[in-house]
């Protein structure tokens, strides 16, 4: 289970809109489960169907979440137009088996955010707890 | 053609990826990046993503201990 508050889910359906029509990434940090920061950032692909972090920000990102005493717990990325589902790509991507891996969708009129543990190419849906 | 050193067995994902996609980057086309990893998930993802971005990975090899050895032409 991976606890995220509405705020920082609304800050990610916000970056999902902002991004359209193309996929958005970043990352959530935290510590025990609990994601407390929020990092939006760029997806170098610049595509509807898939997303590559730029190298450069994600070594920024990492560090500055280490300086504030954060882990790294999960990061997500939008289906524009699909389901909340990891894609087969996204399962073949899914190198790190210690964070989650969260998905926004805008495909139906509101918008939906699941997580999800993939390891070896095994997907594992995993409750997002909402908290305030 | 250089051949530039990375020592990553000190770090855990992503930062493994990012620190040798950055370092491939820099590279001239022809360079070689020699890369010192673990076991694990580093040996396992390294080369398999090195490939998929079209990188060549000329070489994996034991160094010692749980330390392997990953040379990657740009």
């Amino acid at each position: 289970m991976i606890n995220i508050s509405q705020q920082i889910i609304d800050q990610m359906f916000d970056h999902a809109k902002n991004g359209l029509p193309e996929e958005i990434c970043g990352y959530l940090a935290g510590t025990e489960r609990t994601v407390t920061r929020h990092f939006p950032m760029t997806n170098i692909d610049h595509s509807p169907e898939h997303f590559s972090f730029d190298p450069a920000e994600q070594f920024q990102v990492v560090r500055t979440a280490r300086k504030e005493g954060l882990v790294l717990l999960a990061n997500y990325h939008s289906h524009p137009a699909t389901p909340a589902r990891p894609s087969q790509e996204d399962i073949r991507l899914a190198y790190d088996p210690e964070i989650s891996y969260v998905i926004v969708s805008l495909a139906a009129e509101l918008p939906d955010v699941k997580s999800f543990i993939i390891r070896n190419g095994e997907v594992e849906k995993e409750e997002i707890q909402i908290i305030q | 053609m250089s051949t530039v050193k990375l020592d990553i067995t000190r770090e855990h994902c992503p930062m493994t990826f990012v620190k040798t996609k950055i370092q491939l980057s820099k590279l001239q086309s022809g360079d070689i990046l020699e890369v010192l990893l673990t076991e694990g998930e580093p040996l396992q993802n390294i080369p398999r993503s090195a490939r998929e971005q079209g990188y060549k990975v000329l070489e994996v090899s034991h160094v010692g201990g749980q330390v392997h050895k990953v040379l990657i032409e740009k």
